[in-house]
């Protein structure tokens, strides 16, 4: 039977893992993320999660240990963030050459430094080129429906890649919604048994995690490469998957909410998006054609579904919780790619913004869209890469 | 998979678990889907990097296999010979790997084994 | 009966890898592998014995073997026992087994190393130690010897090579709990085989931390390997010693050690037949002479002999 309950994001993610019965647990304690961590240790201790609770010493050892475990065919989980995430950076390029569809939660936390442990998107979207799958949910009933979308999905043998789960830190993470929790029966019969030859075998060895020089290495990253991509069908015949045994249906790569008309988008990630959604319904009841684009998907990355979504508007802007250093936020690096490659060209705006955990208000997102006129028509009102909270004039007084 | 043959192993040498030159056709679009394949598969000797290679006195060898026990490559095995026959020691050398550093000839202590030049060799 | 050359299996699991003629560490995998049978699962980090055994497509491993992130041998060596024992996979005669550099197990692996033997994690890791990061190009690790030139302890006019002495990492690990832990040489390889053969049948951490000369590093003979890695435990700068229930043991405890500095043996005659001691100073082989002395008071004390 499934039931509704009142839980944090961490603990619905919590009850998805437990859902999707993973043989082996191995993590490491960092907040935002620790609430998971130890709600899965209480569901092994009670008997609801049958798997091995590693206790590992740090986060490198974290994915290390998955991965060994999963060398031997088993299903396994790793949560971190921010400092963890960075940590075992390392693993991440190992485990996705390797092709082991773990599957990691990470909660999405700014890095140092300065410290901070609260939530910003730099820790994951730092580290897009490492071939993880990452997804980034808008809410605590994504993050449950998630982990076991993304076991189907990493663990499918076109794909066989491994699969990052994004919460906002303590805006998804510690935040308490009413979450619908699927029975037992309905996880085991969206998500079959792991089953792969990507595995030690005792009747016909394997040698494993080999290196590769010149002459075939390409290959890999070639194979890699075309499987990721692949995933993108493969998103979609899930979440079709998904809807006829869960009874809700997801949007696909990006949620496109009133794009059609819109003159001005706004594109983001994550749950800045429900907030995002108000302003939106407000500038419409006012007549205005505004719409909001949610990237659920960085990568694979949604090129088509981002520029048709585009297509039309005056004008578009990226409201992301990063910056990459010297450049751009790195989602507006991928949307205007995305641009590119449709032939479309049009006025753009990088709002670069939450950093550390900073606020982000209606009357700031209401800002934006004002800005994304104003450029349209021509008058450049602010910087095309603008820091909220210091150089956005419409913030005037916010500045510390 | 096929394997090729090798060199200095008796045809009445016992089958064992051991990783063996193979012959197959690579297509790095399958293999390449992984960094995961089949255990113990060779595409080259090591025989080339020898400048001389180990013979065995069958007469002198008393099988007491410290040969065998301290050859870092394994390629000296055992031809489970019987040890009253003096025409065959307890050991053979395998020529294709074997590359020649003389550890065999030093922990023996009954002088069976000789290092000869491969220039003298046929 | 204990493993011996006549009752150790013809197989050969660890065959036709690069490693230099005369290697060490080769030996160290080819006999723990031949006394652990073909279930045995292995975990090799970065390091030499990884990357001459796995270089696509000269697979030199005949059992499931795996190459793991430098620092992550004891990691993926615990994932890969839990994920065998959490679907029931794992046959009884299995050993999850790591072979794992100096470096890569006193230096960079020492975290995950402790973080294994905390959690009891029912793995046998093998230390081959050759002295020094040979793979990379013969640098320093923590367990180069005092007085050993490498390429970055070089030996000049002001100093003539390494200045610290070997890390205790048999005794660190011992500090643990560890259920067994031993030391051994390649130089007595049936004494490896048998520890080998006693850990397999032990429940939870055991570690074995075996000398493995490398003439390429150490500057000696190719045929020189197995005779100086004999001269380094018989001259005491290395011993055989195990830890087990939580009590030490000798397994040889010379009465006297060769004072002869010219005879096979002593200290002095060890130390000078390989090319990385050449510029060691009489005075400072006389302070190894008298630091080995301070170690088996010391070890001697911990056997309670």
């Amino acid at each position: 039977m499934a039931s509704r309950r009142f839980l944090s994001g961490d603990e619905a993610c919590a009850e998805g893992v437990r859902l999707a019965r993973p043989h082996v647990v191995s993590a490491y304690p960092i907040t935002p993320q620790t609430v998971v961590v130890e709600r899965l240790s209480e569901m092994v201790e009670r008997g609801d999660l049958n798997a091995e609770y590693v206790h590992v010493e740090s986060e490198h050892s974290a994915l290390c240990c998955a991965m060994g475990a999963s060398c031997t065919g088993a299903r396994t989980f790793t949560a971190t963030s921010s400092q963890g995430l960075l940590y075992m950076a390392e693993v991440l390029s190992y485990a996705a050459g390797g092709r082991f569809p773990i599957v990691m939660m990470n909660a999405n936390r700014a890095t140092a430094l300065p410290w901070n442990i609260y939530g910003d998107q730099r820790d994951s979207l730092a580290l897009l080129d490492h071939g993880w799958i990452q997804a980034y949910v808008l809410d605590n009933q994504e993050a449950l429906d998630m982990m076991l979308m993304a076991y189907a999905i990493a663990e499918d043998p076109r794909i066989s890649t491994p699969f990052m789960v994004n919460l906002d830190g303590f805006a998804i993470t510690h935040t308490y919604e009413t979450v619908e929790i699927p029975s037992q029966e309905q996880a085991d019969e969206f998500l079959p048994p792991y089953e792969t030859a990507n595995r030690f075998d005792f009747e016909n060895p394997v040698n494993m995690g080999y290196s590769a020089g010149p002459e075939y290495n390409r290959y890999y990253k070639y194979c890699a490469h075309k499987a990721m991509k692949a995933a993108e069908s493969v998103i979609e015949e899930t979440e079709e998957r998904f809807a006829q045994v869960f009874g809700r249906k997801y949007p696909g790569m990006v949620e496109a909410y009133r794009c059609d008309d819109a003159d001005y988008v706004l594109v983001t990630l994550g749950s800045i998006a429900g907030l995002a959604r108000s302003v939106v319904d407000a500038r419409r009841a006012e007549g205005q054609k505004v719409g909001l684009l949610r990237i659920r998907y960085m990568r694979p990355f949604p090129y088509a579904r981002v520029a048709a979504a585009l297509e039309g508007a005056k004008a578009f802007g990226v409201l992301e919780k990063d910056i990459s250093f010297g450049a751009e936020g790195t989602v507006f690096t991928n949307v205007n790619s995305a641009l590119q490659r449709a032939g479309f060209v049009m006025p753009s705006l990088n709002f670069v913004g939450g950093l550390g955990g900073d606020d982000i208000s209606e009357a700031d997102i209401d800002g934006m869209f004002e800005a994304l006129a104003s450029r349209a028509a021509g008058e450049k009102t602010c910087e095309q890469v603008v820091f909220l909270g210091v150089d956005a004039p419409w913030m005037a007084g916010k500045e510390a | 998979m096929e394997e090729m043959e090798t060199y200095g192993v008796p045809a009445n040498a016992p089958a064992i678990r051991i990783p063996t030159l193979q012959d197959t056709q690579l297509d790095p679009l399958q293999f390449a889907q992984s960094t995961c394949f089949p255990a113990g598969h060779l595409v080259t000797k090591n025989a080339g990097w020898r400048q001389v290679r180990p013979v065995i006195d069958p007469t002198a060898c008393t099988a007491c296999l410290q040969c065998y026990l301290y050859c870092p490559d394994g390629t000296i095995r055992k031809t489970h010979a019987d040890p009253v026959d003096s025409t065959q020691a307890a050991v053979f050398v395998d020529l294709d790997f074997c590359k020649g550093c003389g550890i065999c000839k030093r922990v023996c202590k009954f002088d069976a084994i000789k290092m000869v030049p491969e220039s003298e060799v046929d | 009966m204990a493993v011996n050359a006549k009752n150790v299996t013809d197989d050969e699991f660890f065959f036709g890898h690069k490693a230099c003629a005369g290697c060490g560490g080769s030996l160290v995998v080819r006999q723990a592998l031949k006394v652990l049978g073909p279930n045995a699962v292995s975990a090799l980090p970065a390091g030499c014995m990884s990357a001459v055994g796995f270089n696509f497509p000269q697979l030199c491993f005949a059992n499931n073997s795996v190459i793991t992130p430098f620092a992550a041998t004891a990691a993926v060596l615990t994932g890969i026992e839990a994920g065998l024992r959490a679907q029931g996979k794992k046959p009884d005669d299995c050993t999850v087994v790591g072979f794992a550099g100096d470096g890569g197990t006193a230096d960079i692996g020492l975290q995950a190393l402790s973080g294994a033997i905390d959690r009891n994690d029912d793995v046998l890791y093998i230390c081959y130690d050759n002295e020094a990061y040979m793979n990379t190009g013969i640098q320093k690790s923590s367990l180069t010897p005092f007085g050993a030139k490498t390429t970055t302890t070089p030996a000049g006019s002001n100093v003539h090579g390494c200045l610290t002495e070997k890390k205790n990492l048999f005794e660190i690990v011992a500090a643990h709990g560890i259920p067994y832990a031993a030391t051994a040489s390649v130089g007595y390889i049936q004494d490896f085989m048998r520890k080998v053969e006693k850990a397999k049948s032990i429940k939870g951490t055991k570690f074995i931390h075996i000398i493995a000369p490398c003439p390429t590093g150490w500057g000696c003979a190719v045929d020189d390997t197995i005779d100086i890695a004999k001269e380094i435990v018989d001259c005491g700068l290395w011993f055989l010693a195990e830890y087990e229930g939580g009590s030490f043991k000798l397994n040889r405890d010379p009465k006297q050690f060769q004072t002869d500095s010219t005879q096979w043996g002593s200290v002095e005659h060890y130390l000078r037949r390989q090319g990385r001691f050449k510029s060691l100073t009489e005075d400072e082989v006389q302070a190894v002479v008298e630091g080995r002395d301070a170690t088996w008071e010391r070890l001697r004390a911990l056997a309670g002999c």
